[in-house]
C-alpha cells in the first residue's frame, strides 16, 4: 500500500497566501497553472525554474506560518487561516472507504492534524484537517464507504 | 621553520593559518570533539584533537591549549578572537612557558580588560561618557540621579552585550542593578557594575590600531552601527558619517589612547559618535572580526603585522605608507534564524559562495557540513571592495543574491533587506536601524514560493534528529536573550 497525503482540496486547485498576494496553484500531473494560467515550471529537489527564470530554494521553515528563503530572500506563506478559517465542513475527496476515525466530537483539532483514514484503489490517504477548530458533528463510523464530495465532518 | 598554533576554530584559524604559511611559519592546530570534521583542520600542517565539545572544556582549556602548543613544539601561539584571546592569565601563561602570545603584552590587556581602568587612563586625551563602578544599589541612585537618565548600567568585566541594562527611569533602576549584576556573575564570575549616561541610538565608530613599543599607526576606522543585540551584522570602511576632519580627529583620538595606555599590537579603539560628538568606549585587544575590510582598503595583512610586532621584528610600514584606497562593506552571515535571529544550526546541504574580483569570503564552510551546536553562529563572512560606495552596495547585493546556504537559514535575507533600505543607501543609520527594518523580497519569486508550498514532503530538509539537537541548543541560547527580544525579534522587522 502506498500512503499519500491530501489536503482537503485534493487534487484541485489551492490557494495560498505569499507574503500580501493570494496565488491559486493547480497540480494536475506535470501541468500547473497559476491563477488559472498555464505556466512552463521545471521543478528539482531544490529547484525552480519558471519560464525560464531560476528560484533556488535555499530554506523552508515548518509550520503554520512558514518562512521560506528563495535565492536569498524571505517569503512569508500560509495556506490556512486567512483562508481556510472559513471552512465549515470536510468532505470527502474521492470515493473510497473509511479505515480509522482519529477524531471525536468536540475535539479541538490544529491545522494538519490526521483527522481520518480513507483507502481508495489501494492507497491509504490521509485527509488533514485545512484549520484550527473544534469538531462539531462525525458523519461517517468506520469501515464506511463515502463518495466524492460527502461531508464527513463539521466544524462549530 | 618556525611552528605557531592557532588556538581558535572555524574560518579565523583558516585566515591566520594562511598569513602563517605566507610568512614561512607551519600552521598548527586544534580542535574539539565536537570539531572533528571542521574545515580549520584541514588548513593546518599538523592538529591534535585536545577533546571536549564546549567551549570551557575545549578552546577555553588553558592547560590543554599549552599541552598541544608543547606536544606540536610550537613556540608561537596566536589566539584569534574569542575564546582565549583577551584572557590575561592565558597570556602570562604563555609567557612563562615561553610561548610567545600573538598580541599586545600582559600589562597591556590587563588594562584594556578592565573597562573602568581603561576609561579613566583613556579621558586624560579623549571624551568619555559621564559615569563610573558603584559599590551598591544606594550608589547607583545617586551617580544615576546625578547624570540623569537614561542611563546604561554594564559589566565592568563583561562584554558581548551581557549584563547591560538600559534604565529609563528611576523605578527600574533597582531590578536592573540586580539583574545585571546576576548575569555578570554569572557570565564573568564578576560582580562589578558600572553606570554610565545612555546615549541614545548613537553610530559606532571603531579605529583600527597597529602599534610596535616605538609607532602607533590608524588604519583608518570601521563604522559598525548595524547591530542586533550589540552585535554587528554590517560594517563598512570609511565611516559614510564622517568628513575628513572628524575622520582626521577619531583616528588622533585613537592613536593618544593607545599611547597613554601603553598599548602594543593590533587593536580597536571603539567610539560611540553622535551630534559630530565621539565618545570613547573600550579597546578591543585582539584581531577582530571585521577586519577583513580594513585589509581591503590598506592592502595591509592585519595578522602578519600581528605577528611582526609580537616577535619583537616590529611594524615594517610607516603611517605615510598607507594608502586608502576605495570602500570596503562586510555582512556577517550566520547560521540564525533571519527574523528572529535564533541561532539555528543543521547540516547545509549547498554550500556555493559568490565569485568575482574583489569579493572575499572568509569561511569554515562546505557542502554537508553539519554545525556544531556549541560555538559562534558566524558562518561567513562577505566581504566586498569597489572604488566608490554605490558601487559596493550593488556588487554585494549581487552577491548576496547568488550566495547559495541551503538546509539551513541564514542571515542572508537581513543583509539584502538592509542593503535595500533607503537609510543605508544613503548611508544615514545609527545603531537603532535594524528596529525598523523591513523585509524584501521580489514579486516574481513569490509564484515560485507558492508552488513549492504545494509540493509535500519536499519541505522536510531537516532531518528530525537535527531538529531534536536544535531544539536542545535553542534552548540553551534562548537563556542569554531576554523575553522582551525574543517577542520583539518573531514579530518581524516591521
Amino acid at each position: 500500500m502506498i500512503l499519500r497525503e491530501i489536503s482537503q482540496d485534493g487534487y484541485s486547485s489551492m490557494k495560498i497566501q505569499v507574503n500580501d498576494t493570494i496565488y491559486e496553484i493547480e497540480f494536475n500531473d506535470e501541468l500547473i497553472t497559476v491563477n488559472g494560467k498555464k505556466i512552463d515550471v521545471n521543478l528539482s529537489d531544490d529547484k525552480i525554474t519558471i519560464e525560464g527564470n531560476t528560484f533556488n530554494i535555499d530554506f523552508v521553515e515548518e509550520g503554520d506560518l512558514s518562512m521560506m528563503i528563495i535565492n536569498g530572500m524571505i517569503y512569508l506563506v500560509s495556506r490556512e487561516n486567512s483562508i481556510y478559517s472559513l471552512v465549515n465542513e470536510i468532505r470527502s475527496p474521492m470515493n473510497g472507504r473509511i479505515i480509522t476515525v482519529l477524531v471525536n466530537e468536540g475535539d479541538l483539532v490544529n491545522n494538519s492534524q490526521i483527522l481520518v483514514m480513507l483507502e481508495a484503489m489501494k492507497m491509504q490517504n490521509q485527509i488533514r484537517s485545512p484549520r484550527k477548530g473544534t469538531i462539531k458533528n462525525i458523519n461517517i463510523v468506520k469501515d464506511q464507504t463515502v463518495k466524492l464530495g460527502d461531508i464527513i465532518l463539521t466544524f462549530e | 621553520m618556525q611552528k605557531i598554533l592557532i588556538a581558535n576554530r572555524g574560518e579565523i584559524a583558516i585566515r591566520i593559518a594562511q598569513t602563517c604559511k605566507k610568512m614561512n611559519l607551519i600552521p598548527c592546530g586544534i580542535y574539539s570533539d565536537a570539531d572533528t570534521s571542521s574545515l580549520h583542520v584541514k588548513h593546518c600542517k599538523e592538529a591534535i584533537n585536545i577533546g571536549g565539545r564546549l567551549p570551557q572544556e575545549s578552546y577555553l582549556d588553558i592547560a590543554k591549549i599549552i599541552d598541544a602548543a608543547k606536544k606540536l613544539d610550537c613556540n608561537l601561539i596566536h589566539p584569534g578572537y574569542g575564546f582565549l584571546s583577551e584572557n590575561q592569565k592565558f597570556t602570562k601563561i604563555c609567557k612563562r612557558e615561553g610561548i610567545t602570545f600573538i598580541g599586545p603584552s600582559t600589562e597591556a590587556m590587563g588594562l584594556t580588560g578592565d573597562k573602568v581602568q581603561a576609561k579613566k587612563i583613556a579621558s586624560k586625551v579623549a571624551p568619555v561618557i559621564e559615569g563610573r563602578e558603584i559599590s551598591n544599589e544606594t550608589d547607583a541612585l545617586t551617580l544615576s540621579e546625578k547624570i540623569g537618565f537614561p542611563v546604561i548600567l554594564k559589566a565592568v568585566e563583561g562584554g558581548g552585550g551581557r549584563g547591560l541594562r538600559i534604565v529609563k527611569k528611576i523605578e527600574d533602576l533597582k531590578q536592573a542593578f540586580l539583574s545585571s549584576k546576576n548575569e555578570s556573575v554569572l557570565g564573568f564570575g564578576s560582580d562589578r557594575i558600572y553606570i554610565e549616561k545612555y546615549i541614545e541610538n548613537p553610530r559606532h565608530i571603531e579605529v583600527q590600531i597597529l602599534s610596535d613599543n616605538s609607532e602607533i599607526l590608524h588604519l583608518g576606522e570601521r563604522e559598525c552601527s548595524i547591530q542586533r543585540r550589540h552585535q554587528k551584522l554590517i560594517e563598512e570602511t570609511p565611516s559614510p558619517a564622517l568628513s575628513h576632519e572628524k575622520r582626521n580627529q577619531i583616528t588622533d583620538i585613537a592613536k593618544n589612547i593607545i599611547k597613554e595606555l601603553d598599548y602594543d599590537n593590533a587593536g580597536t579603539v571603539e567610539f560611540l559618535y553622535k551630534n559630530g560628538e565621539f565618545y570613547f568606549m573600550e579597546v578591543n585587544a585582539r584581531i577582530q572580526v571585521e577586519h577583513p575590510i580594513t585589509e581591503l582598503v590598506t592592502g595591509i595583512d592585519i595578522v602578519e603585522q600581528q605577528i611582526q610586532i609580537a616577535t619583537g621584528k616590529g611594524l615594517l610600514i610607516k603611517q605615510k605608507d598607507i594608502n586608502f584606497k576605495g570602500h570596503a562593506i562586510e555582512c556577517r552571515i550566520n547560521a540564525e534564524h533571519p527574523l528572529s535571529f535564533i541561532p539555528y544550526p543543521g547540516i547545509v546541504k549547498n554550500f556555493i559562495p559568490p565569485k568575482g574580483t574583489n569579493i572575499r569570503v572568509d569561511t569554515a564552510l562546505y557542502s554537508g557540513y553539519s554545525i556544531p551546536i556549541y560555538y559562534d553562529s558566524l558562518i561567513s563572512k562577505l566581504i566586498c571592495w569597489g572604488s566608490s560606495r554605490n558601487e559596493i552596495i550593488e556588487k554585494m547585493k549581487n552577491a548576496l543574491f547568488e550566495f547559495r546556504i541551503s538546509g539551513i537559514p541564514s542571515t542572508i535575507p537581513f543583509h539584502i533587506s538592509a542593503l535595500n533600505d533607503t537609510r543605508f543607501v544613503d548611508g544615514k543609520y545609527d545603531t537603532s536601524f535594524i528596529d525598523k527594518l523591513t523585509t524584501f523580497s521580489e514579486k516574481k519569486g513569490e509564484i515560485a514560493a507558492a508552488i513549492f508550498a504545494q509540493i509535500p514532503k519536499k519541505l522536510q530538509l531537516v532531518k528530525t534528529d537535527e531538529k531534536n539537537n536544535q531544539d536542545k541548543w535553542m534552548k540553551n541560547r534562548l537563556g542569554w536573550i531576554s523575553k522582551y527580544d525574543i517577542e520583539r525579534n518573531l514579530s518581524g522587522w516591521v
